[in-house]
Parts: structure tokens; sequence; C-alpha cells
């Protein structure tokens, strides 16, 4: 009988036929949900042809402390005014600083190899990798903005992050040194006052750091004075670098270990001074040829 | 049940939802109350078993079109809606113990109604964080929000009750009475 009387009265299933159907929809993904901003924006209209006067007449009796509702107009136009210009003066304040900033940190990345002519242009980074595997970036810079495989990429202009690895006509894809695909890089511990130190071999972690070995000092009278501890910088020196990255900060020592399978030779953590897989702005160097003076400004680049 | 008059009230109530929940918050809380609720629990009070469920669906469907909720990304379908739906029920199954017409029972249904909507629509917003992120859907302080906002509720549901009771014959319910409001069942 309750078949009989179900079939008689389809109305009865589109109640469950609509919970199921809300069921699924609360369960789709947000890419999925694009269709319910159009039902959404028809919604609104249809409902702020009633909230909006609500609310307009809801701010006549309780206005918005600090709206300046019940003060002559011309006293609220000047405050509004004044308002305004000081948000003007303090927007153009931060914009001297960081351009202060920005300079003093292309003249240093500069005065590491003052003979080289280099070409540095400014680029955001736009994008990271899809793939949580890799730390890969991607520059708003490319073809255009005279950008090749292989140059270096630094940030704060003398941290080192990493290698161009391939150019499009507008963007490029930068590999981070920490990225676990980048391979090693030989650097210099600075330990002693002058910059000298023992040499290293590392190589990425995958947690935004490099480890290697420490090469033997014992026998250099000079170095072996001295012992490796943390906060103690490391910078490139790696004949497979182009000559305008060596001397960049790859970072600082973080960690100073003993190899397991080898109790006399040292390890070191490194850690890059800044995180450099999450920057949002970075510079790339580029080497001129000898002959090429176009974009150099006192061996700055014409990128900006 | 007139659909017309409903569909009326319906829009009403919304609007008032969106246009007066800022100015009747308590302070910096987020704790507001309900207008759409009070109606779905006057209608699930009087109107046949079906209609009521249809009504409550309805209305949650046109929350959830114009909620937009902190940590979820765009607009969802459906979990106010579901939300609506099991209120609707659990008055359909509390409303032979209750003075249908009495303000009280309004507000006793409206409070526990609006708990029972948060509850569901929070565990869905929690689920689609867990699982769609980008950012976990704080429940915790959510729910609290939201509980505090289903006791305010019963102040809207009370002062809507005074409107509503009387002119519930105007949305046609079946055996409507002439009384306006009564403090003894019928």
């Amino acid at each position: 009988m309750p078949r009989a009387y179900a079939q008689a009265n389809p109305g009865r299933r589109t109640l469950p036929a609509a919970v199921l159907l809300l069921c699924a929809l609360s369960a789709l993904p947000p890419s999925w949900n694009q269709w319910a901003e159009w039902s959404s924006e028809l919604a609104g209209r249809l409902v702020g042809a009633i909230s909006h006067p609500l609310m307009y007449a809801s701010r006549a009796v309780a206005p918005a402390r600090g709206s300046g509702a019940g003060e002559p107009e011309e006293i609220n136009r000047l405050i509004d005014e004044r308002n305004r210009f000081e948000t003007l003066w303090q927007q153009q304040r931060e914009r001297v600083v960081r351009l202060e900033g920005l300079i003093e940190e292309l003249q240093r990345g500069i005065a590491l190899n003052p003979d080289l002519r280099v070409r540095q242009v400014r680029a955001a980074v736009i994008a990271r990798s899809s793939d949580l595997s890799s730390a890969m970036l991607t520059v708003r810079a490319g073809r255009a903005s005279g950008i090749d495989a292989g140059s270096v990429v630094v940030v704060r202009g003398v941290q080192l992050v990493g290698r161009v690895e391939s150019v499009g006509a507008r963007t490029s894809r930068v590999r981070p040194v920490t990225d676990r695909g980048a391979g090693s890089v030989r650097g210099r511990i600075s330990a002693t006052p002058d910059g000298r130190g023992p040499v290293c071999l590392l190589s990425p972690t995958g947690r935004g750091t490099l480890a290697g070995d420490v090469a033997d000092v014992s026998t250099d009278p000079e170095l072996s004075a001295f012992t490796i501890q943390p906060g103690m910088e490391v910078r490139l020196l790696d004949e497979t670098w182009p000559d305008n990255a060596q001397m960049l900060v790859i970072g600082v020592v973080e960690r100073v270990s003993t190899d397991p399978s080898n109790p006399l030779r040292t390890v070191v953590t490194v850690r890059p001074t800044v995180e450099i897989e999450r920057v949002s702005e970075l510079t790339i160097r580029a080497t001129l040829a000898p002959d090429d003076d176009a974009g150099v400004r006192n061996g700055s680049g014409g990128g900006w | 049940m007139n659909w017309l008059v409903f569909a009326i009230a319906a829009w009403l109530t919304l609007g008032m939802e969106l246009g007066l929940k800022d100015v009747l918050q308590l302070g910096p809380t987020g704790v507001a109350p309900s207008f759409a609720i009070p109606l779905a629990v006057f209608i699930a009070l009087a109107a046949p078993a079906r209609q009521a469920l249809w009504a409550c669906l309805l209305l949650g469907v046109g929350m959830d079109l114009t909620a937009r909720v902190v940590a979820v990304p765009g607009v969802v379908v459906g979990p106010q809606a579901l939300g609506f739906l099991l209120m609707g029920q659990l008055v359909l199954a509390a409303r032979g113990l209750m003075i249908r017409r009495n303000p009280l029972s309004l507000v006793l249904l409206s409070v526990l109604g609006a708990m029972v909507a948060s509850i569901v629509a929070v565990a869905i917003y929690t689920l689609r964080g867990m699982v769609y992120g980008p950012e976990p859907f704080p429940a915790g302080e959510q729910l609290l929000v939201r509980i505090l906002a289903a006791l305010y509720t019963g102040v809207t549901a009370f002062v809507m009750s005074l409107v509503l009771l009387p002119t519930a014959g105007v949305f046609g319910f079946p055996h409507e009475g002439h009384r306006r409001f009564s403090v003894a069942r019928t």
C-alpha cells in the first residue's frame, strides 16, 4: 500500500532528492562552485532592495563611530581632505625609505666584484610550483628583459637564491639552491676576520637548508687555529657558477656536527639568511660581455 | 500554505537579516540575531509537514546564497539549507507538545532550532576546511559565537511573534483559528 501511494505521489520523493542534492553541493570543491556566485549575486540584488534601505535607516538612527554623522559638512570635508593627504604623505615616505634600501642593496651586490660588469634586473615572484616536492619559483622577467638561462639570482643584494633554469618571453623559472634538484655547491666558511676559512661542499637537505662536509684544514697553521661555530657566514666559491656569483652569501652556519660514518670529518648545516623559497621579489644578475655596454649604469642594470 | 505570502515574508526577513544584523550586533563579538530562523520556526509550527520542510529548506538556501563565510572561499550552497531542514524536523517533532500560538513557543523553538542549524553548518564548514582548505575553519570559536547568537535570536523571535502570530491567517495554514494568541493548547 505505501508503495502504491508513493507511486501515486511522485512529489514525496522530491524532498529526499533535494536533500541528497544539497549534500552533494556541500561536498563540491570550491572550483566547482562557481555557478553559485552567479546565483548569489542575483539573490544579493533581490534582497538588497530590502536590506539597503534598512541599512540606510539604521545608519541614520545609530551612525557608526568616527563616521562624522551630525558634524557640519564643511568640517567633514576638511577632515577627509586632511586624512587623504596624510595617507599620501605616509605612502611617499615609505616609498623613499624602500628606494633608499634598494639602492644600498644593489650597491652592496656590485661591491663584491667591482670589476665585473653585470646587468641587474629586479623581478617579482609571481608563482611557485604546484607540486609540493619542488621549490621552483616563477618570476616576471624573461627574454624581453634580457634574462638568460644560468643567470644568477640574488635577494637583498648579496644573498644567493639560485640560478635561472629556463627563460620564457616574459617569465623565467628559478631553481633555488635549497631545492632538492639544485645539486651541490662549494662554499667557503668565513672563519677568520678577513673572510678566509675552510671550504665545504653543501647539498640541499629539502628543509630549506644545505649541509655538507668541511675540508680538512689541520695542515694549514693559520686556519687550524679557528673552530667553526654557528653564526659564521658561508660564501659561494664554486667554479661551476658564473664569476659574478662568487662570494655571494649562501647562508650562515646553523649547526656543526661530525659525520656519523667518519667521526674525524666535520659536517655543517647552513641556512640562508633569507627564507629564499618565500621571497616576493628578487634580483637577476647576468654577466655582460666586455663590449656590451647596453643597460650598464655604473655596473648596475637597466632592468629598473 | 500560500507560497506567495511565504516568498514575500522570506524576502523581507532575508533583507532584515542582511540590513539589520550589524546594527543589532553585540559590539565586535559577531553575535547577532537571526530573522530568518523565527520565520522558519513559525512556518514549521503551523504548516503541513512537507510544506514546512520545503519552506525551511528554501529559507536555508536563501541564507547560503547571501552568506560569505570566514575561511571558506566562495559561496557554498548546502550547509545552512541542511541546517534549516534539520531545524524544521526538530520543530515538527516538538510542535505536538507546544502551544502553537504562544509567543514563548516560537521563542524557545527558535533558540533550539538556531543551535541545531548552527551545529550542522559548522560541521559542514569544518569538514570542507579540512578537505579543501585553504585554512581550517575556526570551528570552536564559530560554534560559541553561533550559540550565543541563537540565544539572542530568542529576542527577535519574541518581537517577530507579535507580528507573525496575528497575521498567521494570511499564510493560509490549515485549521487556522481566529485567535491571535493563545496560552492553552488548541
